[in-house]
């Protein structure tokens, strides 16, 4: 795998790149980086990196909606947390993104992966509706969760017991 | 460009609208790879002030409600829903809903057409297609660029010149993603004022939206 070069890994089939190691896949990547380098960049080193699933700005569902203003101005104040998919829509024009959170990164909150502040697409199984002081939370054990709509995306947002 | 006139003369001719919408949307991966979604939208109004919308893709499932007063989010699946207090008319309601929660409704268009003459100043060229059939009617096919969006529109032939299909190509990004709806026009059946008013189904739970400019409120708890 060592001496693999760089045409050899060009033609070498998803499959047998899958089995690359990131740090392989990093050392082959050809500079600026052709079509193919990208499917293999993707496929090996990324598979299971937090984040690569990510969806990136501009996808368009209007014409004339959303260039009012730049279309990437809706997420500037939004802290996006590296470690959590469920941000899908955010900064996207259109309504894929909600049913792409679903199906491409959807985040399960665990008591393990709780942080205050962070965003989940899912909660944990043990999780009760309570309604404070005119909010809605659920609270799941001994951590507690507010959803949200951020834009078309129904999200959990780690919180303070209320 | 006369064809947009008629286009929107043809849809501000029909404040109360039904149309059954096939929408093809795609997402692009930061890797650049794109992912294609199918799906429905369902548009129903009586304008200037109420809309209804369904939006189903793979499992989910959004339902819009604006009432001329309130604009709800509904998402049956989940049974969650929330409600914002929104401007007087569906123009004013989607642009703000745009702005303070991030809500890109999609196929607004069909609502700015015909409205705001801004728009046919952003196209910077134009040309006509041909004819193509499509659900039976025979639409004329044009195609048109302005920044960062190239788009394709079929308009019906004749007086009744509503929009058979819409492509949107966003050029902005190297990928071109693209959104395809094909339009069916119903004639009757919209539905009756009161049906513009959200009624939360019995369990459903309230929730917020979460405004666009503030930072996460996380810490607060409240």
């Amino acid at each position: 795998m060592k001496k693999f070069s760089k045409s050899v890994a060009l033609g070498a089939s998803l499959v047998s790149l899958i089995a690359l190691t990131a740090a392989q896949v990093d050392a082959q990547r050809r500079p600026g980086g052709g079509p193919r380098a990208s499917v293999r960049s993707s496929a090996g080193a990324s598979v299971n990196r937090a984040g690569t699933n990510d969806i990136r700005a501009g996808n368009r569902t209007n014409i004339n909606s959303g260039n009012r203003t730049n279309i990437n101005t809706g997420d500037v104040n939004i802290s996006r947390d590296v470690d959590i998919d469920v941000d899908h829509g955010w900064d996207h024009d259109g309504w894929g993104g909600f049913y792409a959170g679903a199906v491409v990164g959807a985040t399960v909150a665990t008591a393990t992966a709780w942080r205050l502040g962070a965003y989940y697409s899912t909660l944990p199984t043990n999780c009760v509706v309570v309604y404070r002081a005119g909010a809605t939370y659920y609270q799941c054990g001994t951590y507690w969760y507010q959803p949200r709509y951020s834009g078309m995306t129904v999200t959990y947002v780690a919180v303070v017991a209320p | 460009m006369a064809a947009l006139d008629r286009m929107g003369a043809a849809l501000r001719k029909h404040p109360n609208m039904l149309v059954h919408t096939k929408l093809t949307v795609e997402d692009v991966l930061a890797s650049g790879q794109k992912i294609q979604y199918g799906g429905s939208l369902d548009i129903s109004a009586r304008l200037p002030t109420k809309l209804r919308m369904v939006l189903k893709m793979g499992p989910s499932e959004r339902q819009l409600y604006y009432d001329g007063a309130n604009l709800t989010l509904y998402s049956p699946e989940r049974n969650v829903y929330a409600t914002a207090k929104a401007p007087a008319t569906v123009r004013e309601a989607l642009a703000a809903a745009e702005d303070e929660y991030g809500l890109y409704i999609p196929l607004t268009d069909l609502f700015l057409w015909g409205n705001d003459p801004a728009l046919p100043e952003r196209i910077t060229s134009a040309m006509a297609i041909g004819k193509e059939t499509i659900g039976g009617n025979v639409c004329e096919h044009y195609a048109l660029r302005q920044p960062f969006v190239d788009w394709q529109i079929w308009i019906r032939e004749g007086e009744n010149a509503l929009p058979c299909k819409l492509v949107i190509t966003t050029t902005s990004d190297p990928a071109m993603p693209q959104v395809t709806s094909i339009y069916d026009w119903q004639s009757e059946g919209v539905p009756d004022e009161a049906a513009f008013t959200f009624q939360p189904p019995q369990s459903a739970v309230r929730i917020e939206f979460q405004p666009l400019q503030s930072p996460v409120a996380a810490s607060t708890g409240k």
